[in-house]
C-alpha cells in the first residue's frame, strides 16, 4: 500500500472542506422556518410536534449533496442543526402560550358584555366567539412583548445551559440519544455502503405507508371510517383484547408507533428497564388505585354516574369495564403521573449529584484544550468547544432578558418577588434542561409538559394566586429553554457520530435560537385572529391540559372544594416520587431513577412499544449477530424514524392547503 | 456474583414498588409504607454493592457474531492496540483507497473507545468517575477525529480525511498514557 503512488487530487480536494457554510444556514433557516410555522398550526391541532432533524438532513441530502453537488456530511449537519433548531422551540411555544388565549375566552363567555352582543345578533355565547375570534383573543401588546422576551431569553439560556454537559452525557456517560443516531444514518447513508443505505430506504416508505395510514382522518376528515379502523388507528389494547381489567392497560401504540419501536430498537437491550416503571405504574399503581378507591368519593361518584350514562346502566360487566377504564385515566393523570414526574426530579438531582466529577473532568478537560490550542495555534486546529466565558456572558444576558419580561408582565406582584420568581426559573430551568436531556438520552421521549407543570408550582408557590402569568410566562421560557437544550444534545450527538466541530454546532444553534420562538409567536398570534383556541380545528391539546393543571394549583373563582383536594395532594406524590427517585439513583447509579419515573410519566402505549424495539434488538443481536444489527437493523430503525416524522411534515402541509383552499 | 447482582436489583425495584404503594394512597401517602419501601431499596443497594462492581465489557461480549476483529487483553492493551493501529492508518492513509479508510476506521472505533465506553459502569466502579474520565476525555476527541475521517473519506476529501487521522492519533496516544496510568489495576 505505502509503495503505491499518491491518488490525483481532485475538484472537491483542491477546496476546503465545506463545514459552516452560507448554503447550509440558508437551507436550514428556510427549512426550519416553513417547518415551524407548519408545526405551529398542527401543533395546536394535534398536540405534538416532529423535530425537524431529520427532515432537514433528508432536504440536505437532496439540495446540498445531488443538486449543488458539493455539500459534504459535516456542512449537512450544520444544514440539520439549524433547521431544528428554529423549529423545536414550537413545541414550547404551542404547549404554553395558548393558556393565556384559553383563559381569555373562558373570561369572554363569561362577560355581560359578550353576552348582549351575542344575543342582539341572535347568537349563543358559543356560536359568537366562534364566528369573532379575533374580538375576544387580543393580548396586550405588552404581554406579547413580556411571551416572546421570556420565549427568546429561554432559547438562549436552553442552549447556553446545555453546551457544558456535552462532553459529559455523550462522550463520558455514551447516552443513545436514539433520534440523534437516526439523524446521523442519514448524513451517512452516502458513504455507508449499499446494504445500509438500501435498509435505510426501506425504513422511510415503510413508515410513511404506515403513518400515511394511520393518519387517513386527518387526510380525509369526512371519511367514515370502519369501526375496527377507530379503535386501532391511535393504538391497539391487547389487554382488552385478553380480556385483562379495563385498569390494567397492555396497549400498543399505532400512531407514532414505528418511532417508539424504531427509537426502542436504537436503545437497544439496555432500555428494557423502562419495563419496570412502566409495570410499577401502569399494573401496579394505577390498578390499586382504582381497586381501593384511593379517590375523593366526589370522584368515584361521578366517573361512575357517566360510565352508568354511556353504557345505559349502572351494573354489568360493560358499566364495570367503562367505569373502571374513566377510573384508570383518572388514577393516571393524579396519582401515577404525578408520582412519576416527582421521581424524575428526585432521580435527577441524584444524577447531578453522582455525575458531578464528570462535569467537573469535562470542563477541566475543556479548559485544558482551549489552553493547548492557545499555546501553540500552528500544531493545533484551533478550540473544539465554546468559550466558557462567552457561555457566562450569554446566560447573564438572557437572565436579564427573563426578567425584564417578569416586569413586563407581573404588575400585580412586587418586584422583589419577580426577582425572586425569575432566579428559581432559571435554576430551575438548568435542572429541567438536565432531566430532559438525559430522559430523551436515554429513551428518545421528553417529559416537557411535566415540566411546564413543576415551573408553574414553583412559581406560583413564590408569587402566589395573583402570580398566574408569571408563572405562566416562566412556564413558556423553561418549555422553550428544555426543547432547545435537548435538541442541541440530539443534534450534538449527530455531530460527534459524523465527527463535527462542536463549537460550530453551537454557534450556529445560537446564532438562530430567537428565530423559531419568534416565528412560531407571530404564526400563534395570526392563528388566533381566525380560529377560536380550544375549539375544532385548533383544539391546543396541551395548552388545555396546562390550563387545566394550572387551575388545580390556581382555582378559579367558584371552584369546587373535590378539586382543591386534588390539588393539596398532588405536590404529596411528586414528594414520595422524589424520595424513591433520589434514593435509586444514589444507589443503583444510571439515571435510575430517570428512566423509572419516566416510564411511570408516560402513557403505557408508548412505552410498551419502545420496549418492544429494545426487545427485539436484544433478540436480533442474540439470534442474527451484531453485524445484521449493524447493517440492517439500526438503518430500518433509523428509516422508522425518519419515515414517520416525514409522513407527519406532509399530512401538515398537505392539511394546510385544503385549509387555504 | 453475577446471581446476587441480578438479585440485587429486584430487591431495589421491589422497594421502589412498595414505596409507590405508600406514594399513591389517598389523600395524603402512606409515609410508613413510603419508609419500608425505601429501607428495601436500601437492602438493594447493599447487596448490590456486595456483589462488587459489573464485569468489563470484553468479558462479556461475544464478538464472534461481529466481522469485526476479536476484543482481547485488558483495556490497556485495547488503547495500546488502537494507537498502533492509528499509526499504521495515519502512515498508509495518503495512499489508501479511501474506502479501505473507512473500513478500518470502524474497526479501530471498535477496538478502542466503544470498548471502553461499553464498560464504563465497570471501570467507574473500580477506578472512579473521575478516572474513567480523564482516559475518555482524549479517547472520545480521537473517536470525533476518526468519525470525521471516516466522513471526509465518504465525501472524497483525501486531506480532510488525512488531517483528522492526524488530530486522533495524538489523542489516542494522549488516551493511552493516561490509560497506562489510571487502569493499571483493570
Amino acid at each position: 500500500m505505502s509503495g503505491a503512488p499518491p491518488p490525483e487530487t481532485n475538484s472537491i480536494e483542491s477546496r476546503p472542506y465545506r463545514e459552516i457554510t452560507l448554503a447550509s444556514v440558508l437551507l436550514g433557516t428556510v427549512v426550519g422556518v416553513a417547518l415551524t410555522v407548519s408545526f405551529t398550526y398542527a401543533g395546536l391541532k394535534l398536540g405534538f410536534i416532529v423535530p425537524a432533524s431529520m427532515v432537514g438532513a433528508m432536504l440536505g441530502l437532496g439540495v446540498l449533496r445531488v443538486l449543488m453537488k458539493k455539500g459534504s456530511i459535516v456542512e449537512n449537519n450544520i444544514n440539520q442543526t439549524v433547521a431544528a433548531a428554529i423549529n423545536v422551540t414550537s413545541g414550547g411555544i404551542i404547549f404554553t402560550v395558548p393558556v393565556l388565549y384559553l383563559m381569555q375566552s373562558e373570561a369572554a363567555s363569561r362577560a355581560p358584555a359578550v353576552a348582549a352582543q351575542a344575543s342582539a345578533l341572535g347568537l349563543t355565547v358559543d356560536e359568537f366567539l366562534k364566528k369573532n375570534p379575533g374580538l375576544v383573543q387580543l393580548l396586550d401588546p405588552r404581554l406579547l412583548l413580556a411571551i416572546a422576551a421570556a420565549a427568546v431569553a429561554g432559547s438562549f439560556l436552553g442552549v447556553l445551559f446545555i453546551i457544558p454537559s456535552r462532553k459529559q452525557m455523550i462522550e463520558f456517560e455514551r447516552l443513545t440519544f436514539p433520534s440523534g443516531v437516526a439523524t446521523a444514518q442519514i448524513l451517512k447513508a452516502v458513504g455507508a455502503g449499499p446494504t445500509r443505505f438500501r435498509w435505510l430506504m426501506t425504513g422511510i416508505a415503510i413508515a410513511i405507508v404506515f403513518a400515511l395510514l394511520t393518519s387517513l382522518k386527518t387526510l380525509f376528515p369526512g371519511w367514515h371510517a370502519p369501526g375496527w379502523y377507530e379503535r386501532t388507528s391511535e393504538e391497539f389494547d391487547l389487554g382488552g383484547l385478553l380480556g385483562l381489567p379495563a385498569s390494567v392497560a397492555v396497549v400498543i401504540a399505532v400512531a407514532g408507533g414505528l418511532t417508539s419501536l424504531g427509537g426502542g430498537y436504537i436503545t437497544g437491550k439496555a432500555g428494557l428497564v423502562m419495563m419496570v416503571g412502566a409495570v410499577i405504574g401502569h399494573w401496579m399503581v394505577t390498578p390499586l388505585v382504582v381497586a381501593r378507591g384511593w379517590a375523593p368519593p366526589e370522584v368515584l361518584a361521578q366517573l361512575g354516574a357517566k360510565a352508568a350514562a354511556k353504557a345505559g346502566s349502572a351494573e354489568g360487566p360493560a358499566f364495570v369495564a367503562l367505569r373502571d377504564s374513566l377510573a384508570a385515566a383518572w388514577a393516571y393523570k393524579q396519582v401515577t403521573r404525578p408520582l412519576g414526574v416527582g421521581m424524575l426530579l428526585g432521580g435527577s438531582v441524584a444524577s447531578v449529584f453522582l455525575t458531578a466529577p464528570m462535569l467537573f473532568s469535562a470542563i477541566r478537560s475543556i479548559q485544558k484544550q482551549r489552553q493547548a490550542s492557545a499555546a501553540s495555534p500552528r500544531e493545533s486546529r484551533g478550540p473544539q468547544e465554546m468559550s466558557p466565558s462567552l457561555l457566562w456572558i450569554g446566560i447573564g444576558v438572557s437572565f436579564l432578558v427573563l426578567l425584564a419580561a417578569g416586569f413586563l408582565a407581573g404588575s400585580a406582584v412586587s418586584p422583589l418577588r419577580i426577582v425572586l420568581a425569575a432566579v428559581v426559573a432559571t435554576l430551575w430551568m438548568w435542572l429541567a434542561n438536565i432531566i430532559v436531556s438525559i430522559a430523551t438520552g436515554k429513551t428518545d421521549n421528553s417529559p416537557l409538559s411535566g415540566m411546564a407543570l413543576i415551573t408553574i408550582v414553583l412559581i406560583v408557590s413564590i408569587l402566589g394566586k395573583e402570580g398566574a402569568v408569571v408563572a405562566l410566562l416562566m412556564a413558556v421560557s423553561v418549555c422553550v429553554a428544555t426543547s432547545q437544550g435537548s435538541d442541541m444534545m440530539q443534534d450534538l450527538k449527530t455531530g460527534h457520530l459524523v465527527g463535527a466541530i462542536p463549537w460550530r454546532q453551537q454557534l450556529t444553534q445560537i446564532a438562530v435560537a430567537w428565530v423559531g420562538p419568534l416565528v412560531s409567536l407571530v404564526t400563534l398570534v395570526l392563528l388566533s385572529k381566525k380560529f377560536l383556541f380550544g375549539n375544532d380545528p385548533l383544539t391546543a391539546p396541551q395548552g388545555q391540559a396546562i390550563k387545566a393543571a394550572l387551575e388545580i394549583f390556581v382555582p378559579p373563582p367558584g371552584t369546587d372544594p373535590v378539586t382543591q383536594q386534588v390539588a393539596e395532594a398532588v405536590p404529596w406524590r411528586y414528594l414520595a416520587g422524589a424520595t424513591s427517585g433520589l434514593v435509586l439513583t444514589l444507589g443503583a447509579g444510571g439515571g435510575l431513577g430517570v428512566v423509572l419515573g419516566l416510564s411511570m410519566y408516560l402513557p403505557m402505549s408508548v412505552t410498551l412499544t419502545y420496549c418492544i424495539g429494545c426487545a427485539i434488538a436484544w433478540a436480533t443481536e442474540k439470534k442474527m449477530g451484531l453485524a445484521w444489527v449493524e447493517d440492517v437493523g439500526v438503518p430500518l430503525a433509523a428509516g422508522f424514524l425518519v419515515g414517520e416524522g416525514l409522513a407527519q411534515v406532509c399530512v401538515v402541509f398537505f392539511d394546510l392547503a385544503r385549509s387555504a383552499l | 456474583m453475577n446471581a446476587l447482582r441480578s438479585a440485587s436489583d429486584w430487591i431495589l425495584y421491589a422497594g421502589m414498588a412498595v414505596t409507590m404503594y405508600g406514594g399513591a394512597q389517598w389523600p395524603r401517602p402512606s409515609w410508613p409504607a413510603v419508609a419500608a419501601g425505601v429501607l428495601v431499596a436500601l437492602g438493594g443497594i447493599a447487596a448490590r454493592r456486595r456483589a462488587g462492581a459489573p464485569a468489563l465489557e470484553v468479558e462479556t461480549l461475544d464478538a464472534s457474531s461481529s466481522r469485526r476483529p476479536p476484543r482481547a487483553g485488558t483495556l490497556r492493551d485495547a488503547l495500546a492496540e488502537l494507537v498502533q493501529g492509528m499509526e499504521t492508518l495515519s502512515m498508509e492513509s495518503q495512499h489508501m483507497e479511501l474506502s479501505a479508510i473507512k473500513d478500518r476506521v470502524e474497526e479501530l472505533l471498535w477496538l478502542g473507545p466503544e470498548r471502553v465506553g461499553a464498560s464504563q459502569e465497570a471501570i467507574a466502579a473500580k477506578v472512579g468517575f473521575a478516572a474513567y474520565a480523564e482516559v475518555m476525555a482524549p479517547l472520545a476527541a480521537s473517536e470525533r477525529w476518526m468519525n470525521r475521517a471516516w466522513s471526509a473519506a465518504a465525501d472524497g476529501h483525501r486531506p480532510e480525511c488525512v488531517a483528522s487521522l492526524t488530530e486522533a492519533l495524538s489523542f489516542a496516544r494522549e488516551a493511552e498514557a493516561l490509560g497506562r496510568e489510571r487502569f493499571a489495576s483493570l
